[in-house]
């Protein structure tokens, strides 16, 4: 229970450092894309060729049309192909600087193309040059629309800035993900809120700039009121305003540096460990030390392929996963004993098991049929690069094997009623569901509705509790913390039991005997690391990282 | 038609020398269209040159070879005998004044600032920069206290044009090249902006090659006019000899039924045998007092204005004799048959 005060005693200071963390994403991103698209917009303005206009507008309006996870997917594997780091602070600024390029592109384009030829002429023929027309007429003049076009990508980077910090760039999108994945809507109101907030400042704030940056003579409001000439010309103002920017990226920038190049063990983990009293802040209790580093908030995706390539050392996985053998990787020796225990149990509706008692049996056929070494089986052939079977397949080929369907047999004919089966979005989750699907269909005339890969545990649970779902898989541990909000146990039994009646006093959900496994957290290194540094257990691992610090 | 014919005699006797010549110039535009047509001109230190025609006649293409916004095809164009070929554009244009029909104030810079635009460039110091536009502003009535700091889209079109021809003038330039400058303007404030720049042309005594379509402006601003078809010098002369005798058919056609009221603007006292009498001085000299050199319009209208049977006719300060009303008209009649 204190550790999860702490946490909360946390999250004021928590809010600051990420909106300050997101408010750099946004920052460093609008200055480079400013720094790209407005001399783009100019020349394309310039270009007498048209084709170079309409492809430069084009393929920039395409990137735009991709959707923003995918673009941040993009990223990451032009970064790979590139040889570099696929998460963090650079793949994340660069799919915000690509994103927030064609606003202003565009509008530098059109403010510039807008000018009226016979203002042109007249500089020209007054002998200005190419550069003094340039900086003199035409840019002055299309202030407005190019400040128009940098509004519009401001707010559009804060908010996809929420987003990169699926690769671990940080900012307020830590606490949204931490919040859906972790059952806590206080911590998505503490991320969404800044991020809103932000952009409306933004955009009062440009708004502020855009006026003073836009000449009196083009601008209604001076114009009818009068005023004497400013010392602080337009002109003048553009120079500052750009030597605000400059000492700002550059203080941002060093900033950035050191953090990115400090040698070290460099951790990374899923929101939902990093913020579980039975993840991160138990096992810092536990085992009574900290990261030197903070640790990345990664996407549990991209969390394996990264610890891989060495972005990352240290992750979080879970004892059944495919990925750790299938990725090179180790799991280290939990030796105090501290990440509690997790056992995979079906939770079902009790008005589904009145309406349709059969599935009673049915799923109590799969108890205890299914062992760590079964899942971790099944989980590889899921996730292994080299032909993977997709998890309808695995999990059938398990239940043949089982025997708890027959080669031969045929489905039921869906005639006794619809059953809505879930499942999170990850591997194990899929076969799961999957399987209890199968078993369900072979077994009874129940029609079955597959909600496979709903967002996390929060989904899911409110899902089964409104109906939308009748069953589900969860582990004993997430119910008993994240559901329940109950300390941690470290007594499967115990743990199993305090879950079972609390479910079904509030929540009148059943909680049927565990299928086996127990697919509880654990530190994950590369193999070659454990070798290299000897480390085997989590205590190796903190040792480590101890003499790191010194 | 014989050169002397076409080059006309009468001219202007301050004009000491070209300051401006076409050698054979010719523009073929890419699409083909030939828009200046081995062109021979020289423009005379101090004189306004008309360049009349309709559009597409290569008036503002002629032009805009001076400053070099357009290049010639072939054929060179001297200033100051120098080829302006060899001259760096940019510091040719520094040194040349233009003025268009869309003005082209620039929005977002002041009146002050929009003056002090070539100055600017030819870094002149602040206190120069300051003084010559007031100067300048002062010359078109337009107070500098009131006006410097106004932006262009605080004036009315008249003031805006005025700004647009002070701005042409600003480093006293010694050509000054004008493309329509008021054309874009109500016919009431044209002719007044015709006329106060009349008045300050004979006090700085410019260079200046005006393009207009406009006849009567032509006649009216135009120390000589060419008339242009084509690309092709029609006739180059001053407004009374292109007036009174047109040199083709093509000008006669192009005067066409104007030709009767031109030549009450370009007939002066001066140009008639007309017989001044006795008469008794008015207290006051009037403001459109007559002179010899006033044309007959300016005549009738002095008429007009006065309501007197007989006004005197001054050389500078002295009468030199009254004209009746009666007289005048018996002159008029006799030139509507004459045209």
């Amino acid at each position: 229970m204190n550790q999860i005060k702490d946490f909360y005693n946390n999250l004021g200071s928590e809010i600051l450092r990420l909106s300050i963390q997101h408010l750099e994403l946004t920052l460093i991103a609008m200055v480079i894309a400013i720094l790209i698209a407005v001399p783009l917009g100019i020349i394309i303005a310039k270009t007498k060729t048209r084709i170079i206009q309409s492809a430069t507008l084009s393929s920039i309006s395409m990137v735009q049309t991709i959707p923003s996870l995918a673009l941040i997917a993009f990223v990451m594997i032009i970064f790979k192909a590139a040889g570099l780091h696929t998460i963090g602070f650079f793949p994340g600024i660069t799919a915000l600087v690509v994103y927030a390029l064609l606003p202003i592109v565009r509008n530098t384009y059109t403010g510039i193309s807008q000018v009226e030829p016979s203002t042109i002429e007249v500089a020209k023929s007054m002998g200005m040059t190419k550069t003094q027309i340039l900086f003199r007429v035409e840019l002055p003049l299309s202030i407005p629309v190019i400040m128009a076009g940098i509004k519009i990508s401001t707010t559009w980077t804060i908010g996809l800035a929420t987003l990169v910090s699926l690769i671990g760039a940080g900012g307020l999108g830590d606490l949204i993900f931490s919040g859906i994945r972790n059952v806590r809507e206080s911590y998505i109101i503490a991320g969404a809120v800044p991020a809103a907030v932000m952009a409306l400042i933004a955009e009062w704030l440009l708004g502020k700039i855009e006026l003073s940056l836009t000449p009196d003579g083009i601008q209604d409001e001076a114009l009818h009121s009068n005023k004497k000439p400013r010392f602080l010309t337009p002109q003048r103002k553009l120079v500052l305003v750009g030597i605000g920017f400059a000492v700002l990226v550059a203080f941002l920038t060093f900033r950035m540096l050191p953090s990115s190049h400090k040698k070290g063990i460099v951790p990374g983990f899923e929101a939902e460990f990093i913020a579980r009293p039975d993840g991160l802040p138990g096992l810092y209790k536990k085992y009574n030390f900290k990261f030197n580093k903070k640790p990345k908030h990664l996407d549990t995706g991209l969390m394996y392929k990264a610890c891989e390539t060495g972005s990352i050392d240290v992750i979080d996985g879970f004892s059944t996963d495919g990925r750790i053998p299938a990725f090179g990787l180790v799991a280290l020796k939990d030796d105090k004993k501290f990440f509690p225990p997790y056992y995979a149990t079906p939770l079902v509706r009790e008005n589904t098991l009145k309406k349709f008692p059969e599935l009673r049996s049915v799923i109590a056929s799969l108890a205890g049929k299914i062992s760590e070494t079964d899942m971790q089986k099944m989980n590889y052939s899921v996730s292994r690069e080299k032909d993977p079977i997709d998890p309808k397949q695995a999990a059938k080929r398990f239940l043949i094997e089982k025997g708890l369907i027959s080669v031969d047999s045929e489905p039921g004919d869906g005639s006794a009623g619809i059953v809505a089966v879930g499942c999170k979005d990850y591997t194990e989750q899929s076969i799961i569901g999957q399987m209890l699907s199968i078993l369900i269909e072979y077994n009874t005339d129940l029609k079955v509705d597959r909600k496979l890969n709903l967002g996390g545990t929060m989904i899911c649970f409110n899902a089964l509790t409104n109906g939308d779902l009748d069953l589900y898989v969860d582990y004993t541990g997430t119910v008993l913390m994240s559901i329940l909000k109950k300390p941690p146990v470290s007594s499967p039994e115990k743990a199993f039991n305090i879950s079972h009646s609390n479910l079904k006093e509030k929540y009148r959900i059943l909680m049927t005997e565990p299928l086996g496994f127990n697919n509880t957290y654990t530190l994950t290194v590369r193999k070659g690391f454990s070798k290299k540094y000897n480390v085997k257990t989590i205590s190796d691992l903190v040792k480590l990282v101890q003499k790191k610090k010194n | 038609m014989p050169a002397s014919q076409l080059l006309g005699n009468d001219t202007n006797d301050d004009c000491s020398g070209t300051l401006l010549k076409f050698d054979n110039v010719s523009k073929i535009f890419p699409n083909g269209f030939k828009a200046v047509d081995n062109l021979n001109l020289e423009v005379k230190r101090g004189e306004t040159l008309v360049l009349l025609g309709t559009s597409g006649s290569g008036k503002t293409t002629t032009m805009k070879m001076v400053n070099r916004l357009i290049e010639p095809t072939s054929g060179k164009i001297y200033l100051n005998n120098e080829d302006i070929s060899i001259c760096d554009p940019i510091e040719l244009r520094r040194k040349i004044g233009y003025a268009i029909q869309h003005i082209g104030l620039f929005p977002h810079m002041t009146i002050a600032e929009n003056i002090a635009v070539v100055p600017k460039l030819l870094k002149w110091s602040k206190r120069q920069i300051s003084d010559r536009v007031d100067e300048l502003l002062d010359l078109v009535n337009l107070p500098p206290k009131e006006y410097r700091n106004r932006y262009p889209s605080q004036l009315s079109g008249g003031q805006k044009q005025r700004v647009g021809v002070i701005r042409a003038l600003a480093t006293d330039p010694s050509v000054i090249l004008m493309d329509e400058p008021f054309g874009a303007l109500d016919p009431i404030t044209r002719e007044q902006l015709q006329n106060e720049f009349l008045e300050l042309e004979s006090e700085i005594k410019k260079t200046i090659l005006f393009v207009t379509h406009d006849i009567y402006e032509a006649v009216k601003m135009g120390d000589r006019i060419v008339l242009l078809d084509e690309g092709k010098i029609q006739q180059l002369a001053t407004p009374q000899k292109l007036v009174e005798n047109p040199a083709s058919e093509f000008v006669e056609q192009f005067l066409g039924r104007h030709r009767f009221q031109l030549s009450l603007y370009t007939k002066k006292l001066k140009h008639l045998n007309i017989e001044l009498q006795d008469g008794t001085p008015p207290e006051k000299k009037s403001d459109n007092h007559l002179t010899m050199r006033s044309s007959l319009i300016e005549t009738m209208d002095a008429f007009k204005v006065n309501k007197r049977k007989e006004l005197p006719v001054y050389s500078s300060k002295k009468i030199l004799g009254f004209l009746k009303r009666s007289i005048l008209l018996d002159t008029i009649t006799e030139v509507l048959h004459t045209v």
